[in-house]
């Protein structure tokens, strides 16, 4: 039975581009990073009918990104960070076919086996700084597209007050931001009913005004950290009045340096708990800021995740002996204090050491010597060891794979990061994924650990 | 009006004074074509090499060669189906079948698809007791009733015919009386007794105690008995030499209960030949009441010159002293008809009386069918019947039942325990041998039943495979995209042991094995966080500890799997901290149903529900945004 609906499908396609004349077998690549392959029946100026498996779908052109034409690529509408991303990204360790994260959608669901990983972060577009307040407003002030086909579900047990201070111990099941914390983040099935749970008790909390800034400093960091929809989060994060380096991060995603960088300026030193401001600094390409920034960091007490900042821009700016000698002071530093600290350390430091072996193999790296093969290695990530597995076949990389983690929160990272490794053909020069940088690292230090194992 | 040995005349000798036949058109042609070598000469009375290579392998071969090459021929189907076709290995995952049936993997199933060119329990269907005991014990229609009736209307012809032609058990009864049986003597038993008619008192026990939903047939049925001793004997040496030897699980007492049993069958063969046939089978018993039907049958004409050469060669001992027929033992399988030498003995239409030769001369001395043994053998299926249900039973009301995980699609547990026919087929087809056979842990009903060891191995998912072989329906046959969603049980996390949830360590392989399955029924929650001094979490600390959801989980036990293969063998735990559990809410069997249109119900519930809680704790408007933001 199976087979002779594939060779139905077949028969359908063959007609189709037979009858239709005009008709072409195509692979659509949607601005959300779905991948959709099948026989375009009928392009025009409102978008493509496609048919999809024996299934007619219609796609919107300011929906398709490119699609293959006739071997060649053509760009429909360029990709916009604007766009969020599809609804919660599957798992990294899903490698068969998973059912929807979201309920059943009217448009209808490309095949689950061309679903890839959401977009990656890097830019595309710039804007200037009326585009970005323009976006930010029309984001933020309209509801997202995932909205109506999400839920608002929640355990009956929560107390709907949401302090600010929650009362009693750590309780998931009765503390709104506990309950974040340990249910929501860490499964992005949740995460839409999550944002919609915060979204309901912001409607609650109109009349104080202290309870509602936090309930809109919540959404921004969701809707940055899970959702990568940046618009919304700068509207946010601004309303509850926190200009911080997260909302930086946005404008810098959105295209508009500009504004990043006045509002870094604003900021000034880092004082954040893994030197976000200075890792900022050296996405955007302002090396010599981010290192005196983590100067003045590593006078200010932190030295650690100063030096491990200025390494990592360095490494990012391709300066690997200084960023060598960066990492060299951090594991020189001598531990001290409280217990957040003795984490933060002992993950600092691994995160160093880890940086410095990559570096080692980043030098000797040449991937037309690297042996066909798949390659297996480690390294140290949020919470312990990510590990990598790369296939290379002919001087190509065909395949990476992040088999085992023990990573948190922010899936996002490890397709983004596997993604950008196979598109790049490279290990160098990868975007960290903003919201878990430690982990992006992590995964491109592994690969290249298990790259060079493989050289002749 | 019909004759049914028409090959005979061309094996048997020619009457003495008689002319030889002249060859038919096919001898004919047959003659020309091959060596003369071959053949016999009727002048010279020389037997030809065909008929001394015949001789050479045995009387029964030489005399009624056609029914010896039937029953090789069923024989070798029996083990091709056996260890060909329920040998799930040969699986190729990935394979272009796949690719085109989507993303959800099935080698398992589309290799089985192809290979079951005709039923892989094709020999299971065909034993009549197996499909009439589980009916009458379960009340309820059982498909392959429809097969037991036409192998009983073809033996309106061949009365008995299936034992003589068709029962592996019986060719396998015939290899063993042949290279042992024969050779030992010391055992043999002279005279006959009450228990001539043993099959039949079984029989009725079998079928009385069905009636009152106690299923015994499982134990005595031919082919159930065949299938279960090579299963447990060859099955796992096929395991064994292909697979490796760790990948044979652990025997238990079923186990050897059935292979001792299967040994004592054959060994009855020391006490007479066929003595298992001929006396015990309650499988053949059937076809003997059904013979009443007959419409053929063997007679002997008055030609008989009372050489008791036939009653000598009968492997059925169905020839009475004044060499007529004991017609509900006869398997038509004429080998009296080659060996006589006047030519006497006819297979020909029940109502043929021409020319027959008296009967009861010499007296016979039959033993009577026993009215009293009729009712020892109801009041020992009472016994049993009673014994069943309050001492070795499954005692499926009390509290502290043990109730098995059953495969994907099984009926409800009573009637599980009487349509399962005991057969080990769906043993023999599972991959990774995820199902096993219960010992006593249910009592004697239990026995033999399958259930799911998942410390063993997990469900696969691309199989369904268990209830394709099922020759009863205890396991519905469902198609991948069912089993899928067939709810066999529930996984269950223990708190106090799982490596996170006990602060313990970090692990997260049955999150990861279900979602690599598909699945995707177990998520995630941070326990054991801590604070720091403003009582905000601290980064990265506590555990990511598995929740099960029980909307998803099928309870295929691939995660009980994996936490017992690499945490209890590691001896960090006792045993799995997720264990798949059966029970009333934990799986979902039914007599007649579709899983997809259950789960679809389900779906529509829990959005009905859904919908209600936003229409009671909803905002007004979409939500998004309050008023005053906008």
């Amino acid at each position: 039975m199976r087979s002779s609906v594939s060779s139905r499908t077949l028969l359908a396609a063959a007609l189709l581009a037979c009858c239709a004349g005009s008709a072409w077998s195509a692979e659509l690549v949607l601005t959300n990073g779905i991948r959709v392959k099948g026989t375009i029946a009928k392009e025009d100026a409102n978008g493509f009918d496609v048919d999809v498996g024996g299934a007619q779908m219609h796609f919107d052109r300011a929906k398709v990104y490119t699609v293959s034409d006739q071997g060649k690529v053509r760009v429909i509408t360029p990709k916009e960070v604007a766009v969020p991303p599809p609804p919660p990204p599957p798992p990294p360790t899903a490698t068969k076919a998973e059912p929807p994260a979201t309920p059943a959608k009217s448009e209808p669901p490309p095949p689950a086996q061309t679903q890839t990983a959401p977009p990656s972060a890097t830019k595309t577009v710039t804007r200037t700084r009326a585009e970005v307040e323009a976006l930010i407003k029309k984001e933020g002030t309209s509801k997202p597209p995932w909205w109506d086909q999400s839920r608002l579900n929640y355990p009956q047990s929560l107390d709907m007050t949401w302090p600010l201070k929650p009362n009693g111990g750590w309780n998931n099941q009765v503390n709104v931001g506990q309950y974040i914390w340990d249910i929501v983040n860490p499964n992005p099935d949740r995460w839409l009913e999550g944002l919609r749970l915060v979204h309901h008790l912001m409607q609650t909390h109109a009349n104080d005004a202290e309870l509602l800034k936090r309930d809109l400093r919540t959404l921004g960091s969701m809707y940055h950290n899970l959702m990568e929809d940046y618009p919304r989060a700068a509207w946010f994060w601004r309303n509850a009045g926190a200009n911080h380096e997260g909302v930086a991060d946005c404008y810098w995603k959105m295209g508009c340096k500009e504004m990043a960088v006045e509002l870094l300026k604003q900021l000034g030193n880092d004082d954040t708990r893994h030197g976000t401001i200075i890792k900022l600094w050296a996405d955007m390409g302002e090396l010599d800021t981010a290192l005196r920034l983590a100067e003045a960091k590593a006078k200010d007490g932190r030295p650690e995740v100063a030096y491990l900042a200025a390494g990592e821009a360095c490494r990012k700016a391709g300066q690997f002996k200084r960023a060598l000698d960066f990492f060299q002071r951090v594991l020189a530093v001598q531990q001290n204090d409280t217990q957040t600290r003795q984490n933060d350390f002992k993950q600092t430091y691994e995160r160093a050491k880890a940086s410095i072996e990559a570096i080692q193999v980043y030098e000797m790296l040449d991937l037309a010597k690297v042996r066909d093969g798949t390659y297996s290695s480690d390294s140290y990530g949020y919470s312990g060891q990510v590990f990598v597995d790369v296939t290379v076949q002919r001087g190509k990389i065909t395949d990476v794979k992040v088999p085992r983690h023990t990573e948190r929160q922010f899936y996002g990272a490890l397709d983004n990061t596997t993604k950008q490794i196979l598109d790049k053909q490279s290990v160098k020069d990868i975007d960290t994924f903003s919201s878990a940088t430690i982990t992006s690292e992590a995964i491109v230090n592994a690969a290249a650990k298990a790259l060079a194992s493989g050289m002749k | 009006m019909f004759r049914l040995d028409f090959f005979l005349p061309f094996l048997a000798r020619p009457r003495k004074g008689e002319a030889p036949r002249a060859p038919g058109r096919l001898a004919r042609v047959a003659r020309v074509v091959l060596p003369a070598a071959l053949f016999s000469d009727p002048a010279a009375a020389k037997p030809g090499l065909v008929r001394r290579a015949l001789k050479k392998i045995g009387p029964i071969t030489a005399y009624s060669p056609l029914r010896r090459a039937v029953q090789a021929l069923c024989f070798v189907l029996f083990l091709v189906l056996f260890f060909h076709v329920c040998w799930p290995y040969s699986a190729q995952p990935g394979g272009k079948l796949e690719l085109d049936s989507g993303a959800w993997p099935a080698h398992y199933a589309i290799d089985l698809d192809a290979k079951e060119w005709t039923e892989a329990e094709l020999f299971l269907v065909l034993d009549p007791l197996v499909a009439l005991s589980t009916a009458v014990a379960a009340k309820a229609w059982v498909w392959s009733l429809a097969w037991a009736g036409g192998i009983l209307l073809i033996c309106v012809l061949f009365p008995r015919g299936f034992c003589g032609y068709l029962c592996p058990l019986g060719t396998l009864i015939d290899f063993f009386d042949w290279a042992i049986g024969n050779r030992v003597q010391r055992f043999k038993i002279e005279g006959d007794g009450w228990w001539v008619h043993f099959k039949y008192y079984l029989l009725a026990g079998i079928f009385l105690a069905g009636f009152f939903g106690v299923l015994l047939s499982g134990i005595f049925a031919a082919i159930p008995v065949i299938t279960r001793g090579f299963l447990f004997i060859f099955g796992l040496l096929q395991m064994g030499l292909l697979r490796g030897w760790h990948q044979v699980p652990p025997l238990n007492a079923g186990h050897y209960v059935s292979i001792a049993l299967f040994l004592g069958v054959l060994g009855l063969g020391l006490l007479r030949k066929r003595f298992w046939c001929r006396y015990v089978c309650p499988s053949g018993a059937v076809f003997s009441v059904f013979n009443r039907f007959r419409a053929s049958e063997r007679k002997v004409e008055s030609s008989c010159i009372h050489c008791d050469k036939c009653i000598e060669v009968c492997p059925f001992d169905a020839i009475k002293a004044d060499f007529t027929t004991r017609t509900p033992d006869c398997t038509l399988c004429q080998t009296c008809g080659g060996v006589c030498p006047t030519h006497s003995i006819k297979f020909v239409e029940r109502w043929n009386v021409q020319d027959l030769k008296p009967q009861n001369d010499p007296p016979t001395m039959e033993v009577p069918l026993s009215r009293r043994n009729f009712l020892y053998g109801a009041l020992g299926s009472l016994a049993a019947v009673s014994g069943m249900r309050n001492v070795f039973g499954a005692d499926l009301g009390s509290s502290n039942a043990f109730l098995p995980v059953r495969p994907p699609g099984s009926v409800p547990e009573p009637e599980f325990l009487q349509l399962c026919i005991r057969c080990g087929e769906c043993f023999k087809a599972c991959p990774n041998n995820v199902l096993q056979p219960l010992g006593f842990e249910q009592g004697l009903e239990g026995l033999w039943t399958p259930q799911v060891v998942a410390d063993w191995s997990g469900c696969e998912t691309s199989c369904n495979n268990c209830g394709q072989v099922c020759p009863t329906g205890a396991i519905h046959a469902l198609s991948l995209e069912e089993k899928k969603v067939a709810r066999m049980g529930l996984a269950i996390v223990n708190r106090e042991t799982c490596l996170p949830w006990a602060g313990k360590e970090a692990c997260q392989l049955c999150f990861d094995e279900c979602n690599a399955a598909g699945y995707r029924a177990i998520e995630f929650q941070n326990v054991g966080t801590q604070v720091d001094e403003e009582g905000l979490p601290i980064d990265g600390s506590g555990f990511l500890a598995p929740v099960v959801k029980p909307e998803l989980c099928v309870g295929c036990g691939l995660c009980q799997s994996r936490c017992h293969h690499a945490v209890v063998q590691l001896k960090k735990l006792e045993e799995s901290a997720i264990v798949v559990e059966a029970g009333a809410g934990k799986e979902d069997r039914f007599m007649q149903g579709n899983y997809l249109e259950l789960r679809a119900q389900e779906a529509a519930e829990r959005r009905r529900k859904q919908e209600e809680f936003e229409k009671a704790h909803g905002a007004a408007g979409d939500g998004y945004l309050p008023e005053f933001l906008k």
